[in-house]
């Protein structure tokens, strides 16, 4: 790699950082504010979802969540722990 | 890497050194805090709570200006200074520059700044595409349409902010999550997923002759376990190249996208019942945010079983990176290499030593958690307030360098003849088949009375 860019090697970059700068300022805001995209993003907020998360502590909705399922086994140690507590034919609705 | 001098000390050992002594400040400002008086029958305000939690932070959601994710200016410097204290002593203790250092690693830091804003934006956001591809984007184009300008290649130093943030991520891993959903989560967790590591990587070596072992093994771990921080771990664990990471990275957040949306539609034209969707969701979509997205698709039920799942298959980072690592200098590096078997001391050098420090700090979060009163409250203390968002830190400088270190030419040798992305499909269908296969047998053969539990409100 150059260390030194000539001034024509500074076009691409420059217009690669202007496109994305016209995408985030201008593309992405107005596609958020479009009725589809607005309701999908209430519906994630309302459920505590962060899409973006990448491991389960980034996960607000995922500590709740799962300290929930945990109280919930906790609670029932033989459904969760006794296999065959069941029939195949039973259904569990 | 970008070394200035013979270092005094390995790169792991100062990973563990600087990771291991960010969790440790994290616990030590949690306990100093002390323990504040829980309301009887309230969950808030928490019994513990992070000193620190002000001062660090990330960019948050925006949506028509990058200013609405930037409200808190005072949690950004706080990050700055302390990953920057943090690694700047940690260079010039292994030997570094410090002054050659510093003015590189601010411009990285605000490089990654912009990366977060950029993944933080609502409608990227809301589609799951994360900071590590939109940090992986701007290295490319700093490094591929002009130069890397010198100041900044004293903080390309990817290997250390990725093996540092692992240690990290080691105190976000509490031991007692395994058994958050009895036996039927380990098995939809813990069998299938290592089969279908297994399973992918026999694919890519025997079948597909994938040239890279090390790619093959970055991609089933990312498609099996857990995405992208899988792939760092075990990227770390059996030293694939950085392209490699990336490759698998793209891949992973590709098909994540297209999972997400497409398994909520999947699983109401198969009429699944919500117990079993959500096991099968956690266990098949590669990331957390993805995981969370569409078991909430399907419903509140699907979606908590499904994020426990994902928990608890999270677990297995670790087990796979140590696994990895053993595996990667016991017999994969010996072909490679002269063909004499290793003895125990030579497999210990070769070792990536990182790996304990992610295993220590989990040890050590795991035993505090089940020592101190109200645990739970604690380990979020720890983690909300500190440890993950320095782990995210870590991680997202690591994305930058890579982008720095990387041109589009060797990044395109590894998708062309579509082995990788071959390889990804194959695994995923596995995956797939084998995970609804375990979730029906465990949800409804074996443990039908968990799932009623799980039903209920």
């Amino acid at each position: 790699l150059k260390n030194k860019p000539s001034g024509r090697a500074w076009f691409p970059l420059l217009l690669c950082l202007g496109s994305l700068l016209a995408i985030w300022l201008v593309l992405l805001p107005w596609i958020s504010n479009h009725p589809a995209a607005l309701q999908w993003s209430a519906f994630l907020d309302s459920r505590g979802v962060n899409p973006n998360a990448k491991f389960f502590t980034d996960q607000q909705a995922g500590f709740v969540n799962s300290r929930r399922v945990m109280q919930q086994a906790r609670e029932n140690p033989r459904a969760f722990w006794e296999p065959g507590r069941g029939l195949p034919s039973r259904t569990i609705n | 890497m970008t070394a200035d001098v013979r270092p005094r000390i390995s790169e792991d050992w100062l990973a563990i050194l600087i990771g291991g002594l960010l969790v440790l400040g994290s616990i030590a400002a949690v306990l100093a805090n002390g323990q504040g008086e829980k309301p009887k029958g309230d969950s808030k305000p928490s019994a513990w709570s992070n000193p620190l939690k002000p001062y660090l932070g990330v960019p948050g959601k925006w949506t028509d200006s990058p200013l609405e994710g930037l409200q808190s200016p005072k949690a950004l410097a706080g990050a700055l200074c302390i990953t920057m204290v943090m690694f700047g002593l940690g260079i010039a203790f292994s030997g570094g520059s410090l002054q050659r250092f510093l003015p590189g690693f601010l411009i990285v830091f605000l490089m990654g700044t912009v990366a977060y804003v950029m993944a933080e934006q609502t409608a990227i956001r809301n589609a799951g595409l994360e900071y590590a591809l939109w940090a992986l984007l701007l290295g490319l184009i700093i490094s591929n349409t002009g130069s890397v300008p010198q100041i900044l290649k004293p903080a390309i130093r990817t290997e250390l902010y990725i093996k540092a943030g692992l240690v990290l991520l080691g105190s976000e891993v509490l031991l007692s999550q395994l058994l958050a959903l009895g036996l039927p989560g380990i098995c939809i967790s813990w069998i299938v997923t290592p089969v279908v590591l297994i399973t992918t990587f026999w694919f890519g070596q025997r079948v597909l002759k994938i040239e890279s072992a090390s790619l093959n093994m970055v991609i089933s771990a990312d498609m099996s376990v857990c995405g992208v921080s899988a792939a760092i771990a075990t990227a770390a664990a059996c030293r694939a190249k950085k392209e490699e990471l990336s490759t698998a990275v793209g891949i992973s957040l590709a098909f994540t996208v297209v999972m997400m949306f497409v398994m909520p539609y999947l699983i109401r034209f198969l009429d699944l019942d919500p117990v079993i969707a959500g096991a099968w969701i956690g266990g098949t979509i590669d990331s957390t945010g993805a995981v969370g997205v569409a078991g909430e698709m399907i419903g509140k039920t699907a979606g908590k079983v499904a994020v426990t799942v994902k928990m608890i298959q999270n677990m297995l980072i670790g087990v796979v990176a140590f696994g990895v690592a053993v595996y990667w200098v016991s017999r994969v590096e010996r072909t490679e290499g002269p063909q004499v078997k290793p003895d125990a001391g030579e497999i210990w050098r070769r070792f990536p030593k990182f790996i304990l420090g992610f295993v220590g700090a989990s040890l050590l979060i795991s035993f505090l958690h089940t020592q101190l009163p109200h645990g739970d409250d604690f380990f979020k203390a720890v983690v909300d307030g500190s440890a993950k968002t320095l782990r995210n830190w870590c991680f997202c400088l690591a994305f930058v360098s890579i982008g720095l270190e990387t041109n589009f030419r060797s990044l395109a040798h590894f998708f062309h003849g579509g082995k990788a992305v071959t390889l990804y499909v194959v695994g995923q269908a596995l995956n797939l088949l084998l995970s609804l296969a375990m979730s029906w047998f465990a949800f409804r053969v074996v443990f039908p009375d968990a799932a009623k539990v799980l039903l209920e409100k």
